[in-house]
C-alpha cells in the first residue's frame, strides 16, 4: 500500500539535470542553477522576478532541497521549527505547535539547540522532515528532491510519517527522484567481476580528534568534537564504508583525504603509491568551485592535458562495458580539449580522471550514486574500480546504500557509538569503525538494523 | 569569558584605531613608516586576540589579515613604482612612498584581526533565537536582520568551509607534487625565478574563480530564504498600526 502510494507520488528522471529542473519549476524557479557554470547561474538569477516571489508566497509549498541543509533558513533546529510554526500561525488555519513534541517525533530532541552547521547529514535530514511537518498547515503542496538518495533505512520511518501526514491532510506530494534511486537491492552478481584483481591497502587511525563546525567555533562556548577510536587493519579493495545517516562516514573520508583538519593520525598506505588519497566529494558540483575543468586539470598536471584526457578515455571505455549490465542509457561524451559542463556524470568522470594523474594511494568516493540513476551509478562505480585496480590503486566507497555490497571485498561499518556532555555547553561523540565480513553480512545488519 | 564582555573589551581596544589617541602621542618612528604607538598597538591587539580567543582563532585571523593586507600593500607599492618609473610622479623614487606602505601594512595587520574578532565574538545564532522567541511576530527591521544573519551564517559556516575543504583536498596533492619535483628537479635558480610569473598569474586566476564561486554559493538560496522570512507574521504593533 505504502509502496504504491509512494510510486504514485514519485516522478522518475533519467538525469540529475532533468530532476533539478523539475524541482526548480516546483519552487517557482527561485533557485538559480549553479551546476552548469557561472553564466547560467547569473542568467537564472537575473530572471527571478517579484512575480515569482509573490507566486511562492501566495501558493506556499513545503519543500526539501536535494541537499536538505540548504532548505533550513535558520541557525538551529529550534529556530527552524519556531520559524515554521510562526509561518503556520500566520496562515488562516491557526494551530498550536508543540516544538519539543515534534522534535521528539522526528528524533532531534537532543539536537534541538545545536547549531545546524554542526549537525551531521542524518540529523539535518530529520530537521528538514520535521520542518516540512510543521509547515503542512500553511502549505498546499510538498516537493522533495531525491528523498531516497539521502535517506538511510533508519530515517525512512520519519519520512514515511511525514508522507502519510500530508496524504491524510489531502495535500499533494511531489517526489522527484532519479531512476532506480528508491531501490534497496544490491547490484547483481555480474558486477562483482570487476573486483577479481587483488589490491590491498592499510588503514590506520590513531588518536584521531576532529573539531566540527567551523574554525570560528573555539570562541563560542559550544565546541563539538568527534573522536575516532583507534583502528589499524589491512583491507582489500574495493572497501565499502557503510553506515546510516549521521554516523560520520563523510567525516572519515574527508579526514583521510586531508580535506578537514584533525589531531592524530589518519593514513592510507598502498604499496608503490606515494601520492595522497584523493576524494570525490558527495556534492561534486561544490567540489568544482565553478572552475572550468581545464583550470582544475591544468593546475593539477601543469599544462600537460594528455594525462587526464587519457584517464578520462580509460574511464569512458570501462563505463561503456558496464552499461550493458546496468542498462544505463547515459554515456559521457568523448573528451574535448575545452571541457565544459555537460552532465553531472561527466563532472564525476573528469574529476576522477584528474585525480588519477597523481599516483594516489587511494581513491575515495563519497556517496558515489549522488546525482546519478542507479544504472549510471553502477556502471560508473564499476568503471572507476576497474580503472583504479589496473593501476593498483585501492578504492573506498562511502555509502549508506546496500547497493555496493556485491562489489565490496571488504566492508567497514561506521557507527557513532556515544554522545556525552563533557562540561556545560560542550559535547562530543565517538566514531567506531568495525570490519564486517563482506560476503556473509546481511544488508540489514550492515546498515544499522533497520 | 562571556561574549558581551569580550565585545566590550574589544570595542574599548578599538578606540585608539578610530580616534588616533594615544597613538598620535607616540609618533617616534622605530623604522620608517612604523611609529612606536602603532607598533605597541599592533602587539596589544594581536596578543589580546591570542589570550582571549585562543591560539586556533588567532592563527586564523592572522592568516586572513595577511591574505588581505599583503596583496594590497605589495600591489599598491608596485603601482607607485610604476608611476615613478613612467615619470608621472614620485620624483624622489621609492623613499617617497615606501614608508606609507609599511605604515599601511602594520595598520591593516592590526585593524583587520580586530574587526574580524569583533564580528566573530557576537554569537549571532543567540540573537536569532531571541528574535524568534517572542512568538509575537517580527518587525520589518527584524526581518532584514534575520535575512542578514542567514546569509552571514551561510557564508561563514557553509560557503567558506566548503571552499576550504576543496582547497585542502587539492593542497595535499599539490604539496606532494612539490616534494616530488624538489627531489627530481635540477632547475637552476634563474629558471626557478622565471617560473614565478605563471605561478602568480595562476594564483590571480584562482582567486578570481574562488570569488565567483563564493558569491554564487552565497546568494543561491537568497530568494528562497527571503520568501520564508517574508512569510513570518508581522509584529502585533505593526499589524495594529496597519489596521488603524
Amino acid at each position: 500500500m505504502m509502496k504504491d502510494q509512494l510510486k504514485n507520488s514519485t516522478t522518475y528522471f533519467g538525469t540529475y539535470e532533468e530532476r533539478e529542473e523539475a524541482f526548480r519549476r516546483g519552487v517557482f524557479a527561485l533557485i538559480p542553477r549553479k551546476y552548469a557554470g557561472p553564466k547560467l547561474f547569473w542568467n537564472d538569477f537575473g530572471k527571478i522576478t517579484l512575480n515569482e516571489l509573490l507566486l511562492f508566497v501566495k501558493q506556499p509549498i513545503a519543500y526539501i532541497t536535494s541537499n536538505p541543509r540548504d532548505c533550513l533558513a535558520f541557525g538551529t533546529p529550534w529556530q527552524v521549527l519556531t520559524a515554521a510554526a510562526l509561518r503556520s500561525q500566520s496562515s488562516d488555519k491557526r494551530i498550536s505547535v508543540d516544538i519539543p513534541e515534534i522534535a521528539e517525533a522526528f528524533g532531534i530532541m537532543e539536537n534541538l539547540y545545536q547549531p545546524i552547521r554542526t549537525l551531521s547529514g542524518g540529523e539535518t535530514v530529520k530537521v528538514s522532515l520535521a520542518k516540512s511537518f510543521v509547515v503542512s498547515n500553511s502549505s498546499n503542496r510538498m516537493v522533495i528532491a531525491s528523498p531516497f538518495s539521502w535517506l538511510s533505512s533508519e530515517n525512512f520511518v520519519y519520512f514515511k510519517n511525514l508522507f502519510y501526514h500530508y496524504l491524510n491532510c489531502g495535500i499533494p506530494v511531489d517526489l522527484l527522484a532519479l531512476e532506480g534511486e528508491d531501490s534497496n537491492e544490491t547490484l547483481s552478481e555480474s558486477f562483482s567481476r570487476v573486483t577479481n584483481s587483488n589490491v590491498e591497502f592499510s588503514l590506520r587511525l590513531e588518536d584521531l580528534r576532529i573539531l566540527l563546525g567551523s574554525s570560528l567555533n573555539p570562541i563560542y562556548s559550544e565546541q563539538t568534537y568527534a573522536r575516532v577510536e583507534n583502528f589499524q587493519r589491512r583491507l582489500s579493495s574495493p572497501c565499502l564504508v557503510i553506515g546510516n545517516n549521521g554516523q560520520g562516514k563523510s567525516l572519515i573520508a574527508k579526514v583521510l583525504a586531508g580535506a578537514l583538519s584533525y589531531q592524530g593520525a589518519a593514513e592510507i598506505g598502498t604499496e608503490g603509491k606515494t601520492g595522497p588519497p584523493r576524494l570525490l566529494f558527495q556534492d561534486v558540483i561544490t567540489q568544482t568551485l565553478l572552475r572550468s575543468f581545464n583550470a582544475i586539470a591544468r593546475s593539477a598536471v601543469c599544462q600537460n592535458m594528455d594525462m587526464p584526457i587519457a584517464f578520462y578515455e580509460q574511464i569512458l571505455n570501462a563505463y561503456r562495458t558496464f552499461t550493458k549490465e546496468s542498462h544505463s542509457g547515459l554515456t559521457p561524451s568523448e573528451p574535448f580539449k575545452d571541457w565544459g559542463f555537460r552532465s553531472l556524470l561527466e563532472v564525476k568522470a573528469i574529476l576522477m580522471a584528474i585525480r588519477l594523474c597523481g599516483k594516489p594511494s587511494a581513491i575515495i568516493i563519497d556517496e558515489p550514486d549522488w546525482g546519478l540513476t542507479r544504472a549510471s551509478a553502477a556502471a560508473f562505480v564499476s568503471a572507476i574500480i576497474s580503472v583504479c585496480h589496473e593501476l593498483s590503486v585501492p578504492v573506498l566507497l562511502i555509502s549508506h546504500k546496500p547497493w555496493w555490497l556485491n562489489l565490496a571485498k571488504s566492508v567497514l561499518r561506521v557507527r557513532r557509538t556515544a554522545k556525552e556532555i563533557e562540561e556545560k555547553g560542550k559535547h562530543s561523540f565517538t566514531i567506531n569503525l568495525t570490519v564486517a565480513p563482506a560476503e556473509t553480512s546481511g544488508r540489514k545488519d550492515l546498515t544499522g538494523g533497520a | 569569558m562571556h561574549w558581551k564582555l569580550k565585545l566590550i573589551f574589544f570595542v574599548i581596544l578599538s578606540v585608539p584605531a578610530f580616534s588616533g589617541y594615544p597613538l598620535n602621542l607616540l609618533d617616534t618612528e622605530i623604522i620608517s613608516g612604523i611609529t612606536r604607538g602603532w607598533f605597541l598597538y599592533f602587539i596589544l591587539i594581536n596578543s589580546s586576540i591570542l589570550v582571549v580567543n585562543g591560539k586556533q582563532f588567532f592563527e586564523n585571523t592572522v592568516a586572513i589579515a595577511a591574505l588581505i593586507s599583503l596583496p594590497v600593500v605589495f600591489l599598491g607599492a608596485a603601482i607607485s613604482y610604476l608611476i615613478y618609473w613612467s615619470g608621472l610622479g614620485y620624483a624622489d623614487g621609492p623613499p617617497a612612498y615606501s614608508s606609507h606602505y609599511i605604515s599601511l601594512c602594520i595598520t591593516m595587520l592590526t585593524v583587520i584581526p580586530l574587526s574580524l574578532t569583533m564580528i566573530a565574538v557576537v554569537p549571532f545564532h543567540e540573537v536569532e533565537h531571541n528574535l524568534l522567541k517572542s512568538r509575537s511576530g517580527v518587525s520589518k527591521f527584524q526581518r532584514f536582520f534575520l535575512m542578514f544573519l542567514r546569509v552571514f551564517n551561510h557564508i561563514i559556516y557553509s560557503v567558506i568551509p566548503n571552499i576550504i575543504e576543496t582547497l585542502r583536498e587539492e593542497r595535499c596533492y599539490h604539496q606532494w607534487v612539490g616534494r616530488e619535483r624538489m627531489l627530481e628537479s635540477d632547475l637552476s635558480l634563474s629558471a626557478k625565478g622565471r617560473s614565478i610569473h605563471p605561478k602568480l598569474m595562476s594564483l590571480i586566476r584562482e582567486m578570481i574563480q574562488l570569488a565567483v564561486e563564493g558569491i554564487c554559493a552565497s546568494i543561491q538560496y537568497i530568494p528562497l530564504w527571503a520568501v520564508e522570512i517574508s512569510q513570518l507574521p508581522d509584529k502585533k504593533k505593526d499589524k495594529d498600526k496597519q489596521q488603524r
